[in-house]
């Protein structure tokens, strides 16, 4: 793994569900919704799927809006 | 015609799980007191919820009636959550103790919002129509915060009796460390429909003090309100689905629907017009194939050059409320000019 490698790892129970223009998240312990593009979707599952994910810099912003939203953190890569 | 998009499955739906009682709310919307004498069974209810789960519902928002006079709630509740539908309820609070708020928490309700009609007991009682139900909802606001279920709120419902009480009521929330706060709407359906709303003034002067509260409290208490009293006329984009883009528009049948303590499912709790019931079709079937819904997701060349299209989608239930605001905004859509009802319509 490389130093600079971004590692998110998600905090909160999330639940998913795919719709044709990509999908839907629910967070549960705060009520929100949130409208998901396929590139969304695809990076939410597989953090679900994994627990913790590296993330490329073009996809920085959206883990980054999750991060405030209190659904994911970034934590320090192993090494 | 233009097709507003909908979701595979409503996001969430609104549940009257029982029309059983204790209160006599002068604005009760489902008439409540005595249940329905063909209300779901326990085995109804649950296959609803294993249909919800199988649609991939979001959430469950239980109200009623009381839901905690059903004998089978915790059942439910447990049921839907087993099955990953987040729950939420609205209650009176009468019958919060320690225990049943324990078994709220336990049963893995998520959100808990307690009906608070005033900031004085004597205006909330005389609404609600039972001395001591004040008391009673405060006593049960506390002891739901002390449990470590995520959300704790109250919500009113804005009439000309309690509309000047609103900021007291607000700073009451404050003082009672609730999470958020929703002021509701009147709705023109059962006893609803005579009791007597806020004025045009009133409301108007209520969203200023609405959206002074609310930047003033902002991090500390998530003050909502319904649409009928947020409305603006001068503005011409509402904040409404903001997290659908794509879904603009009244959510009815779009992202979620209503389903009544006997089976009846409605676009919204609001919108008093059967679109089926549970006990003859699915909920999947209903969702793709009621008329009604296909309809509500296509408005009219009409509706669609009008700007408030964007709040109510051409088939918003303005039949339904009789928040004098909310008509008084809508005055100039055609549909209410030809003076038709939903039902005629």
């Amino acid at each position: 793994m490389q130093k600079n490698q971004r590692v998110f790892k998600l905090v909160m129970d999330i639940s998913l569900r795919s719709e044709d223009f990509g999908g839907l998240a629910f967070v549960p312990i705060t009520g929100e919704v949130i409208q998901l593009n396929h590139t969304a979707y695809k990076l939410l599952k597989d953090i679900i799927d994994r627990k913790e994910l590296m993330v490329n810099s073009k996809d920085l912003i959206f883990w980054q809006k999750l991060e405030i939203r209190g659904v994911v953190k970034e934590v320090k890569p192993d090494d | 015609m233009i097709s507003v998009r909908y979701l595979s499955a409503p996001v969430f739906v609104w549940w009257d799980v029982t029309y059983a009682c204790n209160l006599r709310c002068r604005q009760c919307y489902s008439s409540s007191g005595k249940a329905h004498p063909n209300e779901l069974s326990r085995e109804e209810a649950m296959d609803i919820i294993k249909q919800l789960a199988e649609m991939k519902v979001f959430y469950i928002y239980f109200l009623g009636g009381e839901p905690l006079m059903r004998r089978d709630f915790f059942e439910l509740a447990e049921y839907a959550h087993e099955c990953g539908i987040a729950v939420m309820m609205n209650t009176n609070g009468w019958f919060i103790t320690p225990t049943i708020a324990d078994r709220l928490e336990k049963a893995g309700l998520m959100h808990v919002r307690v009906s608070i009609d005033g900031a004085r007991a004597r205006t909330h009682d005389a609404i609600r129509g039972v001395r001591g139900s004040f008391k009673r909802a405060i006593k049960a606001v506390k002891i739901l915060r002390k449990t470590n279920i995520p959300r704790i709120g109250i919500s009113p419902t804005v009439l000309a009796d309690n509309v000047t009480e609103m900021a007291e009521l607000i700073e009451l929330a404050v003082k009672l460390e609730v999470d958020e706060m929703q002021l509701v709407q009147l709705c023109a359906r059962g006893r609803g429909s005579s009791v007597q709303s806020a004025s045009i003034a009133q409301l108007i002067e209520l969203r200023k003090v609405f959206y002074e509260y609310k930047n003033k409290l902002a991090g500390k208490l998530n003050l909502t309100a319904t649409e009928g009293i947020l409305l603006d006329n001068t503005n011409k984009k509402y904040e409404i689905n903001s997290l659908f883009p794509n879904f603009w528009g009244c959510p009815a049948g779009r992202t979620c629907l209503a389903i009544e303590a006997e089976g009846t499912i409605q676009p919204c709790i609001l919108y008093n017009i059967p679109v089926g019931n549970i006990r003859k079709s699915s909920l999947k079937e209903i969702w793709h194939e009621s008329p009604l819904f296909r309809k509500m997701r296509t408005p009219s060349e009409e509706c669609l050059k009008c700007h408030y299209v964007e709040f109510c989608s051409g088939e918003c239930p303005i039949d339904s409320c009789i928040d004098r605001l909310f008509r008084y905004q809508f005055i100039e859509c055609s549909q209410k000019k030809e003076e038709k009802s939903h039902g005629e319509r």
